[in-house]
């Protein structure tokens, strides 16, 4: 081989084929390197979120040519093999037109979601036969001009037909975007960006080249490839604005990549050797810090993802049990409503036939008649507790409130409770405070339900012993009490716990052989929580008796 | 497999062919002609 890199004062000891001192300063390094790394970082985050997305496979297959065809140019410009330089020369047109390809597939993915059709892609095949026929001859490049001590070979025909095709290529891509513009709706300005960002990136590349076949000054080429991180940077923009990708995952890779970038850059400005390996082992502390931190960030975004998720899940759920709850408080109210019209005519009639309205009763009938009136007695307190509970859940229970002595209610109801009382071996006495007015404001025939429940439970659950009301009130707060103690079963401290709920018996209820709904202290709770008021329970245990408690707000 | 894939796997063997012979053409037999000047030596760029 004639070619004596000693008589051009070449390097020919290069580091890795691209560092050598042919190539004379820094700027074709980062017009090389950067767009590498901006391009590699953006495929590459992307296909760790989206491994499945065409359009960023597209992109990285871009990336990976470009960094070929980088790579490549750098060799060119550090080698002072004319082996090398013929190699790399030769096949940069394959790595040129495979960064067009891809971008042309990106921008179909990206618009689209779909690849060009087999007849475009066959289209584009055939086009590319000629290149892979004579990109080892003569026709791509004549051969390495010794001419002069530029280290360059002298292009052959073929180079034509190559930026033919890339222009062809960058055309394609325009008319198509333009195309997609015009029949797109809401995704236009996402269209049109990603169109002249890909146009103004491919063409600005091949101007570059195109200048340097031309005028043989290949330092101005170099300014056509800082068009890709700008294409980047567009990219980024459009993913982040408008495929709903996580800010907050990307700010944090963002960070770390350029971090990265930055730190290992330095290996190109400090030509120090100690310098140098600090810089590459702060760069590679700093990548894998990074990664670290990417990888918290990536979990804790997941978590949060599903926890938003399930919230939702709940949300709906709670939707859905709302409406049913509404349908089902409207069902009980009108199947209440027409249980208690014929309630009514039952109690009555069978009123009547026991007071002898009809006749006196043999002995059988009357027994039989007795209980078919307890019997609707008992079915008349359901419904009302039914429909009390439907008004209560509807907001449609009325309150008309008045001045009144709670006293005066209390002992009403205990004189008319006693012969009950008596009749069960029960002894019901009241208390009331003599210092005490009692006065509240309040629903009067509200709070009478209220005293009444509370009494009558205590009698049901009493089987000997006695029952006490006592009226009291207390400054501070300033409340009427009614309280409502018995002798009965008592209930443990789970009862107490939920007993104020909607369907909720005491456990040991059964062994009295009381029936009940299990509504009657819950619409007692809820209305005396209405009229500013609560009710409490408690009980020293099962067996040992218990205390309800009515609270109101006292006037005077 | 389309014929989509089809197209794009020809495409991919096409290149790695055309690289494979480029490199047997140059780097293994050094078939490739250098242009020299008639006294054999470059023309040193002027300072």
């Amino acid at each position: 081989m004639p070619v004596d890199p000693a008589y051009c004062g070449w390097d020919t000891t290069s580091t890795l084929l691209i560092f050598s001192d042919n190539v004379f300063g820094n700027f074709i390094y980062y017009s090389h390197l950067l767009p590498i790394v901006c391009l590699l970082f953006l495929a590459g985050t992307l296909l760790w979120q989206n491994p499945r997305d065409n359009a960023v496979r597209a992109l990285l297959v871009a990336a990976l040519s470009f960094t070929a065809w980088s790579l490549s140019d750098l060799i060119l410009w550090a080698t002072a093999n004319p082996i090398h330089t013929m190699f790399f020369w030769s096949n940069i047109i394959h790595f040129e037109l495979l960064i067009y390809i891809s971008l042309l597939y990106f921008i179909y993915y990206f618009v689209t979601h779909r690849s060009p059709s087999w007849k475009q892609e066959l289209a584009i095949l055939i086009a590319y036969i000629p290149i892979i026929l004579f990109a080892h001859t003569s026709f791509n490049l004549a051969g390495y001009d010794y001419t002069n001590c530029n280290r360059e070979a002298l292009e052959g025909s073929l180079l034509t037909y190559v930026y033919i095709f890339e222009l062809a290529i960058a055309l394609w891509i325009l008319i198509f975007g333009f195309n997609e513009y015009r029949k797109a709706g809401v995704r236009r300005y996402e269209i049109i960006l990603a169109t002249f960002g890909a146009v103004f990136c491919l063409v600005s590349f091949s101007l570059g080249n195109i200048i340097g076949t031309l005028e043989v000054d290949w330092e101005l080429g170099q300014y056509g490839l800082f068009s890709l991180p700008i294409f980047v940077g567009l990219l980024t923009y459009l993913i982040i604005r408008y495929r709903s990708m996580n800010v907050k995952l990307f700010s944090a890779q963002a960070l770390v990549g350029g971090i990265v970038i930055l730190i290992t850059s330095l290996l190109f400005i400090r030509q120090i050797e100690n310098v140098r390996v600090v810089t590459l082992i702060t760069a590679v502390l700093a990548a894998v810090l990074g990664f670290v931190l990417i990888r918290s960030v990536k979990r804790e975004i997941e978590q949060r993802t599903q926890i938003e998720q399930l919230a939702n899940r709940l949300q709906n759920a709670n939707k859905r049990l709302k409406i049913l709850d509404q349908m089902k408080s409207e069902f009980v109210s009108i199947a209440s409503h027409q249980l208690r019209s014929p309630l009514t005519s039952i109690r009555g009639y069978a009123s009547m036939l026991l007071e002898g309205s009809f006749g006196k009763l043999p002995q059988k009938a009357e027994e039989a008649v007795s209980r078919i009136a307890e019997s609707s007695r008992f079915m008349a307190l359901s419904v009302e507790d039914y429909l009390n509970v439907s008004r209560i859940q509807s907001g449609n229970m009325k309150y008309v409130l008045s001045e009144f002595s709670v006293k005066d209610v209390a002992k009403g109801i205990a004189d008319d409770m006693r012969p009950e009382g008596v009749k069960r071996g029960l002894l019901i006495t009241f208390t009331g405070d003599t210092q005490c007015s009692c006065v509240v404001k309040a629903d009067i025939g509200k709070t009478r339900q209220i005293i009444q429940n509370l009494v009558d439970n205590a009698l049901k659950y009493t089987k000997k012993g006695s029952i006490e009301i006592k009226v009291y009130d207390k400054k501070n707060p300033k409340r009427v009490y009614v309280d409502v103690t018995d002798t009965g079963i008592g209930m443990s401290q789970e009862t107490l716990e939920s007993i104020f709920g909607k369907f909720e018996r005491a456990r040991n209820a059964n062994e009295v052989n009381v029936t009940g709904t299990g509504l009657g202290l819950y619409v007692a709770k809820k209305m005396a929580e209405d009229m500013g008021g609560t009710i409490s329970a408690t009980s020293p245990g099962e067996n040992q008796g218990s205390t309800f408690t009515l609270s109101l707000p006292y006037v005077r | 497999m389309t014929i989509s894939h089809l197209i794009r796997l020809a495409l991919a063997l096409g290149i790695i062919g055309s690289i494979t012979l480029t490199y047997y053409t140059i780097v293994v037999r050094h078939d490739f002609e250098i242009f020299v000047n008639p006294d054999g030596l470059p023309e040193l760029e002027e300072e």
